[in-house]
């Protein structure tokens, strides 16, 4: 899929789809899972030059030539399950039963999902999980990529600090660190809560080359940040995506109280009805 | 000892959290330079990437101090052990005061023993295991 016009629809589609699982479940984080929303669909159906802009078979998970994409930021997993329901990992209907006891859609990523290729419980740890993903994909001289998308809260957390300073100390440019700044945390700003900024700057001083994103919901800056990023040799990449949380959800646009929560059934119905005008 | 596991297990890695400079690591490091990797003491962050080298199939083996492999304690447990990767912590006598065995019983999956010297044998078992050993 690679006119832009398709992938805004599909977003849409995705939104829709995430929202109304998280509805069902009364569980999940609206402003991240819409912060994160054209990241994710970027990388899952995006074209570069006619190629995926990351390899995959949704009928063959597991594949030795699939990329690999590491959710650290594992409370979006409902956009997560949402993509890979869509593109056939697994039947749509498993999304009705996300974050319920006894489904296989467990609240954080799990890797006996079917296209979920890592665990991911707590934060700060999936960067480092992709950084051993990457050294072994280097250690078999294998091309594969490895993404890690994560949240800008979890940059709190000093593993982080310690997975970017490996990968720099490795050079390892097949490893491509997403970071979705929706400057949101667990209902506050970021910056009151412990600022983390300047991140783009953090990351440059540990080894990192990093690529701004000024609008991480514009599918052509995306595109245009991953095409830079496959160019990049002996340094991992940091793409810093300024993003919006609630993205999407007019009313929830940058609210932090409606960072952890799931929308009310009166605002899923004007939400649906609206989205689906995009679908 | 790790040598002759590396060549029975190819897929065997050594991730070291600062102790290049003991045996078992100088040894395989000097025989294995490929399969050898050096984290300094970022015991955390080296739990998650021996969970990401599990992933991709290989069979690490994490060297660290023995009290300091506390700090990796939800990593362990969060990426090791809930997943059932099959990853091997060998913890030896350094800096610290000890291990807490007690601390690492709790953890799911987990086995956990102390061992008077490594033995190839110990690796045979798939699952996540914590082996503490004092032979220097």
């Amino acid at each position: 899929m690679k006119d832009v016009k398709d992938l805004i629809k599909k977003a849409a589609q995705i939104r829709l789809d995430t929202l109304i699982a998280m509805s069902k479940a009364g569980k999940g984080c609206t402003g991240s899972c819409m912060s994160v929303l054209e990241i994710l669909t970027s990388l899952y159906y995006g074209e570069l030059a006619l190629r995926p802009l990351m390899n995959f078979d949704s009928q063959k998970p597991g594949w030795d030539g699939q990329d690999y994409m590491v959710l650290s930021k594992g409370h979006a997993a409902p956009t997560l399950y949402s993509i890979l329901a869509d593109l056939g990992f697994f039947d749509k209907s498993e999304l009705d039963y996300f974050g319920q006891k006894g489904s296989m859609l467990s609240l954080k990523p799990n890797s006996k999902i079917p296209g979920v290729c890592a665990s991911i419980s707590s934060h700060g740890s999936g960067l480092s999980v992709a950084v051993g993903m990457a050294l072994a994909l280097k250690m078999d001289k294998l091309q594969n990529k490895v993404f890690a998308v994560l949240g800008d809260g979890e940059l709190q957390e000093g593993q982080v600090w310690e997975a970017a300073m490996s990968a720099s100390h490795y050079k390892l440019n097949n490893l491509i660190a997403v970071v979705d700044n929706n400057g949101v945390q667990s209902n506050n700003l970021l910056s009151g809560v412990m600022n983390v900024a300047p991140i783009q700057e953090k990351f440059e001083a540990f080894g990192w080359q990093v690529i701004k994103v000024l609008d991480g919901h514009d599918f052509e800056e995306l595109f245009s940040a991953f095409e830079r990023a496959f160019t990049v040799i002996r340094k991992p990449v940091c793409i810093w995506c300024k993003t919006v949380s609630g993205k999407g959800v007019d009313f929830a646009e940058g609210k932090p109280n409606y960072q952890g929560v799931t929308l009310s059934s009166g605002e899923l119905e004007s939400v649906i009805s609206k989205l689906k005008n995009l679908v | 000892m790790l040598l002759q596991l590396a060549k029975k297990y190819k897929n065997v890695v050594v991730l070291s959290c600062g102790f290049n400079s003991h045996n078992y690591c100088q040894n395989f490091a000097k025989f294995f330079p490929e399969r050898y990797f050096s984290f300094g003491f970022t015991e955390s962050n080296t739990a998650s990437v021996a969970a990401g080298f599990a992933l991709r199939g290989k069979l690490p083996i994490i060297i660290a101090d023995n009290e300091f492999i506390e700090r990796a304690w939800s990593q362990i447990k969060n990426d090791i052990c809930e997943p059932y990767l099959n990853v091997k912590i060998l913890c030896c006598d350094g800096m610290g005061e000890g291990l807490n065995s007690e601390l690492l019983k709790f953890l799911p999956n987990l086995k956990v023993q102390q061992v008077a010297q490594w033995d190839e044998s110990l690796m045979d078992e798939y699952g996540p295991a914590c082996y503490s050993i004092c032979d220097g």
